[in-house]
């Protein structure tokens, strides 16, 4: 997988925070995986993509950092613990992050479609069927980690 | 869907330059943009592919092969291709809806210019209703997952659980996205030795550790996606739905959630062991 071709999954992620009262986005290391494997931070969002590349795409956070994201996307209201106000909250933050993404794409010709976000809560492991490389790349919003995993058919 | 100020983009098939010309100059160039003409099957393949036009008109009495076989053999090559057939009262036999069933719309000549503008314009903004959608999918669905198992495994049971919007795992989830007019997914839930059964089963041996279970897992879950949404198509032309890679989730304490959409879901009692299935769909762009 070309790394140059993943930028609008990460310019999404520049336009998108912004808008939700963020200030600042900055990268942290990227790499690329050879093991299939994604141990979660401790909230996922998955958002599977069709059409001219199929792969999925996994924001991968801490559940303090989608606490935190949850609170600013709700205004600044407390969210002391991560209860389905925050989880609806997440999975719409993936839900733009990809939508923004499809956009971006879309303006460089090339169609990718989304399917709805699903949130996976917990400690667990995410994989891909076959062989298909991942990127990573940390992503520091307002100082909170971001992990974006992007494994596509580009 | 399209944009406001976006045009239609229109290939007109017809044997007739004169019903040619007659048809574009039906069209609202506001709406519609014709971009181009064919006479035949080998012509309207070539310029669908050419132009990729969002919508073809196509008469049906042409002298080579009649606008129905066209459309159908089209449709063959080109699955995403929708077409409006352009029917003539004295052009013989009249045409079943069954024939065109999954094939192409319908309009019976004479027409008013409105009449064909607001036909194509249905056709390409898909005018599947959502309740019709909403009351099919989850039957196809299950029946998708129920034949395919059923092919190795005689004695399985389904009952309906009730819908919560977060479940709890089992050990092993393969989540599998839906595009399209429609968009959704499919998730396939699991115990870890209920996964290894079942791949034992669909390998014919045991698997060599536990990611190449998961993986056959997938596989399963994808091919039953696959079904199901290669059905719904052909039932709802201009749906366009596609299924993306599955996604495995594996670990001892997690759960799944699909917050804002309905979730149908069922127990399903295997000779493997038990496995929860469910699906859900939100209408694109709610």
């Amino acid at each position: 997988m070309d790394a140059s071709k993943i930028t609008p999954f990460l310019d999404a992620v520049v336009k998108v925070m912004p808008e939700l009262g963020f200030r600042s986005v900055t990268r942290g290391r990227m790499s690329a995986s050879v093991t299939n494997k994604i141990a979660s931070l401790g909230v996922m969002v998955i958002v599977g993509l069709a059409h001219q590349f199929r792969g999925n795409i996994v924001y991968n956070m801490s559940e303090d950092s989608a606490k935190a994201i949850a609170s600013k996307m709700m205004m600044g209201m407390p969210v002391p613990v991560f209860d389905s106000m925050a989880e609806s909250a997440i999975s719409e933050l993936g839900n733009m992050l990809a939508a923004n993404a499809a956009t971006i794409f879309e303006g460089q010709g090339a169609k990718m479609n989304i399917s709805p976000p699903t949130l996976i809560a917990g400690d667990s492991f995410a994989s891909t069927a076959g062989n298909q490389q991942r990127i990573i790349v940390e992503l520091f919003i307002d100082g909170l980690p971001l992990e974006v995993n992007i494994s596509v058919n580009f | 869907m399209k944009e406001p100020g976006e045009r239609i983009r229109v290939l007109i098939v017809d044997d007739s330059p004169f019903s040619r010309h007659l048809i574009a100059d039906f069209l609202d160039p506001c709406w519609f943009e014709v971009v181009g003409f064919a006479d035949g099957f080998r012509s309207a393949l070539d310029s669908y592919r050419t132009y990729l036009p969002d919508v073809v008109t196509m008469d049906i009495d042409m002298p080579e092969m009649d606008g129905v076989e066209v459309a159908r053999r089209i449709v063959d090559e080109e699955p995403d291709a929708r077409i409006v057939i352009l029917g003539s009262s004295k052009a013989g036999e009249p045409v079943k809806p069954a024939e065109l069933q999954g094939v192409a719309k319908f309009l019976q000549k004479p027409f008013e210019p409105v009449e064909l503008m607001n036909t194509l314009r249905s056709v390409c903004e898909g005018d599947v209703a959502d309740e019709v959608f909403n009351n099919c999918y989850p039957a196809d669905f299950i029946a998708s997952f129920v034949n395919f198992t059923k092919r190795f495994a005689a004695d399985i049971f389904v009952q309906p659980v009730s819908n919560g919007k977060s479940l709890h795992s089992s050990g092993v989830s393969v989540i599998v996205g839906v595009t399209g007019q429609f968009s959704g997914k499919m998730i396939l839930d699991l115990s870890a030795p209920t996964a290894k059964n079942l791949a034992t089963r669909l390998l014919k041996q045991e698997p060599k550790d536990a990611e190449q279970t998961n993986v056959v897992i997938a596989d399963f879950a994808n091919i039953v996606a696959e079904h199901a949404v290669s059905k719904l198509n052909k039932q709802f032309r201009g749906a366009f739905l596609r299924v993306s890679p599955p996604g495995i989730f594996t670990g001892e304490n997690f759960s799944i959630t699909s917050p804002n959409m309905d979730v149908d879901v069922w127990g399903i009692e295997t000779p493997f062991g038990k496995i929860r299935f469910s699906v859900g769909f939100k209408r694109e762009g709610v």
